[in-house]
């Protein structure tokens, strides 16, 4: 207190733009997992990333650990795979045809065994897929931030983008909802990207959202449109015919 | 830091390229999953990233005149992203630093933005005169 009030004193310098980052005292979960354990670190960062995920970016390292980004991505990849095979299994009408007695369930029964051979070769190639998927896509991304100035005052370049990308696989686990879950994951896997590229590269939300969409609008806006009205067509079916 | 950084993107850089090389051969079969473009489904246009695909799939069979053909950028940024794993992992294993990486330089955002607008402009064209 007394050296507040001291005239002589250097003044204090001024507060950074942002809170500093990195796992000074309180790091991300998943970031401490030789201290909390592997399921018990990949849970708090799942949980993190799902109910504060500004705070989960700001916690993180931004250096000098592509490895942590990289099996969170993997883990969840596997996961959600797991997941999305489940709920494929449990819809496809023959699989359940198995169960009957005769031949039909025996041709069911065999259609069922090739396509779960097929799913466990999958679940092989997940973990490659992913290294590679994630490399591709944190390099687009990466590209399309160069391309609308978000990288300008980056302190983290080309690994804080493979981190929030790769952070943000965890939106796979959205898979667990059957129907719906994948369209949440997309929307949350959106959140995640914008919250976290503006964090780590000191830029504005929407030059990170610009970067992000750049690349669907790109390939993708005329199937929005078409999406919407497809959608606009049901509703007014749907209308017509008395619901509502 | 900035040293553990660019040391585990060399392994990892190079570690993603010889995992390609070695699924070239299931290219086709990988490439099968893959869904239809649907801006050109929708417009009859290609995309920005049509021919992606089939420019891989060239180059892994050799061909790589046929795959500039597809599409310029994406053959010339998967052979570099190979040739520039294959370069980082080599560059790390001989304990030699990546003389690349300085951050990507900002005056190469426009050059960037032509390109990508000259390489669609190139697709839409062969895909009208194709027709």
């Amino acid at each position: 207190m007394t050296t507040d009030l001291n005239p002589l004193a250097p003044p204090p310098p001024p507060p950074p733009p942002f809170p500093p980052s990195g796992p000074a005292g309180n790091p991300f979960p998943w970031e401490d997992r030789a201290r909390l354990g592997f399921v018990n670190a990949y849970l708090g960062g799942v949980r993190e990333l799902l109910t504060a995920p500004a705070a989960a970016f700001a916690r993180m390292r931004e250096r000098g650990d592509y490895a942590s980004p990289l099996l969170f991505a993997i883990v969840s990849a596997i996961l959600g795979a797991l997941f999305s095979g489940l709920w494929s299994f449990a819809f496809k009408p023959t699989n359940w045809l198995a169960m009957l007695p005769g031949d039909l369930g025996e041709q069911a029964g065999a259609a069922a065994a090739i396509a779960a051979g097929g799913f466990f070769f999958q679940l092989i190639l997940v973990p490659i897929m992913t290294m590679i998927g994630l490399l591709i896509g944190a390099g687009i991304t990466h590209l399309f931030l160069l391309l609308f100035g978000g990288l300008q005052q980056s302190p983290s370049g080309f690994e804080g983008t493979f981190r929030v990308v790769g952070y943000s696989s965890v939106t796979q686990l959205a898979n667990l909802v059957p129907i719906v879950g994948p369209l949440a994951g997309t929307i949350w896997a959106i959140v995640l990207l914008v919250l976290g590229l503006a964090r780590l590269h000191r830029t504005t939300q929407g030059r990170a959202l610009a970067a992000v969409f750049a690349p669907l609008v790109l390939c993708c806006v005329c199937a929005l449109f078409a999406a919407i009205l497809a959608g606009g067509l049901i509703a007014g079916a749907i209308k017509g015919a008395g619901g509502f | 830091m900035a040293d553990a950084s660019v040391r585990q993107l060399g392994l990892l850089w190079g570690g993603a390229a010889l995992l390609l090389l070695a699924l070239a051969p299931f290219g086709p079969w990988l490439a099968a999953a893959l869904p239809p473009c649907p801006f050109l489904a929708l417009t009859g246009l290609p995309c920005a990233a049509c021919g992606t695909t089939r420019a891989a799939l060239s180059l892994a069979e050799g061909r790589p005149l046929a795959a500039l053909a597809v599409n310029p950028l994406a053959a010339l940024g998967w052979g570099a992203a190979v040739a520039g794993g294959l370069a980082a992992l080599l560059l790390r294993l001989a304990g030699r630093p990546l003389p690349l990486l300085p951050g990507w330089p900002h005056r190469w955002r426009w050059p960037l933005a032509a390109a990508l607008g000259a390489n669609w402009l190139y697709l839409v064209a062969r895909h009208l005169t194709a027709r």
